[in-house]
């Protein structure tokens, strides 16, 4: 039904595929030849990387939050009516909440996929293709959470302003691999293990258990909340 | 109803609607500072792209997207979420033009409101060389984006699309335009000469007159093809009714 409802709205879905594209597309164009030392989260340090490279490998966890957060919100603030009156038509509220939680899977999957096409197309192949597909989707979910949880406490319009200072405070400027020293902060950010996963499989040669083990936690903790204030709020 | 006290009451009413909510009111006012101080923070330990401290770039950064930014949103919301309110004001007989003007006083207040904030918040730790200047760049900057936000809203229906592409719009355009990168095609985007004025306002207390000319360009640029877009969208939806 929601996969319906995003069909029936042909701007989205160019959206959805385009905008992701620009923003890899434009930095992977616009960002400077120059070589540079990535900080990893892992306390690796990687010489020798191009700006290009990692500005591109950046965004494209970046642009799935973004998708994944805004669909989050407007899912929980769109639906919210409708999905009240399937429960009182006998839904059980938990078919409700999986079936919008599958939703969120299904975009971020989507924006996953075009990201990562994209990076491939612009001239870059992560390491290890596929835990850095994984890494995004994270992110992509993590961030899908946040905006499902913000749509079910605020307004749109405060919403929409937390939405896009959060992942780019989070995700472009505190897990940025690009700085000396990871901030004391960073730690505690809801993007720090899924970003340490994507940039670990888009330049080594290994990803550590404990940013995957960390990602899914982080997940699983916001999505439990997410799911219970969505819950909540149809009954 | 004269055309004056139609725009009166226009703007009397979108105003009310706006800080009927405290915290969309308290948002505009915290967030500024919030921003620049992580960017400066963040930005401190990133290497230099150029001669200028990256903590000082990170903060005139943050100051200048946060401004564009809160002023775009409330452009995009000022239209998607009145678009059928307008409709009916309209066939109450205010003029589109008037309609579109009392939307423009808002986004040109919260424009201020963040402007405003964000030199506070800046002068606590940068010394601004031309401190009026360096308002009128970021006065400049938030007006800019609040027409782009009410292009968008005009364009796009919705406001999930209208969100999405302003997010991503700004986002790009702050970054590409901070500095970090050098390649001529910059020059294009909407920020690049409101964040030079800015810049070399701050940083070397002169008026750049080229980019001053440059983003009052720019500016003339959104506003016609903001009144243009409602306009048309405004016809579109008359012919419907």
């Amino acid at each position: 039904m929601g996969l319906r409802t995003y069909a029936r709205t042909p701007v989205l879905l160019v959206l959805l595929v385009v905008l992701p594209a620009y923003a890899i597309g434009v930095f992977r164009w616009v960002a400077p030849e120059t070589a540079v030392a990535l900080h990893l989260a892992s306390g690796e340090t990687v010489t020798a990387v191009g700006v290009t490279d990692a500005i591109g490998a950046l965004m494209v966890p970046l642009s799935c939050a973004f998708v994944g957060g805004f669909a989050g919100l407007f899912v929980m603030q769109t639906t919210r009516n409708g999905d009240r009156r399937l429960v009182l038509s006998g839904y059980r509220p938990s078919q409700v909440v999986a079936a919008r939680l599958s939703l969120l899977c299904v975009v971020g999957g989507m924006c996953t996929l075009i990201s990562v096409v994209t990076l491939i197309v612009a001239g870059f192949t992560p390491e290890l293709l596929g835990w850095f597909a994984l890494g995004t989707l994270l992110t992509a979910l993590v961030y899908g959470c946040i905006g499902a949880l913000l749509g079910s406490v605020l307004d749109t319009l405060s919403s929409v302003y937390l939405l896009l200072f959060g992942p780019m405070i989070d995700l472009f400027l505190f897990q940025n691999p690009l700085a000396r020293e990871t901030s004391v902060g960073a730690g505690f950010l809801p993007g720090h293990f899924p970003l340490a996963l994507v940039m670990d499989s888009a330049f080594t040669a290994q990803v550590s258990g404990e940013t995957v083990v960390g990602s899914l936690a982080v997940l699983g903790g916001l999505a439990a909340v997410a799911a219970g204030a969505f819950y909540r709020s149809m009954r | 109803m004269s055309h004056r006290h139609a725009f009166v009451m226009g703007v009397r009413t979108h105003v009310t609607a706006f800080v009927r909510k405290p915290l969309n009111l308290l948002l505009v006012v915290a967030l500024p500072p919030v921003v620049i101080a992580l960017y400066g923070t963040a930005m401190e330990s990133f290497p230099a792209f150029s001669t200028v401290d990256p903590e000082t770039v990170g903060s005139l950064s943050g100051a200048v997207f946060a401004t564009a930014f809160l002023a775009g949103v409330v452009g995009l919301f000022q239209v998607i979420s009145a678009r059928r309110g307008d409709e009916r004001l309209a066939l109450c007989g205010l003029s589109r033009h008037t309609l579109l003007a009392t939307r423009l006083v808002v986004v040109v207040a919260v424009a201020c409101l963040a402007a405003g904030v964000s030199i506070g918040m800046l002068a606590q730790t940068v010394t601004i060389g031309a401190p009026f200047v360096a308002a009128g760049a970021l006065l400049l900057t938030g007006v800019s984006y609040g027409l782009i936000g009410m292009l968008v809203g005009a364009l796009v229906s919705r406001e999930l699309e209208g969100s999405l592409l302003l997010v991503f719009l700004v986002d790009i355009d702050s970054a590409v335009s901070s500095g970090l990168v050098s390649d001529t095609t910059i020059e294009a985007f909407p920020l690049y000469h409101p964040h030079g004025l800015f810049e070399t306002a701050v940083l070397d207390g002169t008026l750049a007159t080229d980019h001053a000319v440059g983003a009052a360009g720019f500016l003339c640029v959104w506003l016609i093809l903001a009144f243009v877009a409602y306009g048309w969208v405004a016809d579109v939806a008359g012919d419907g009714a």
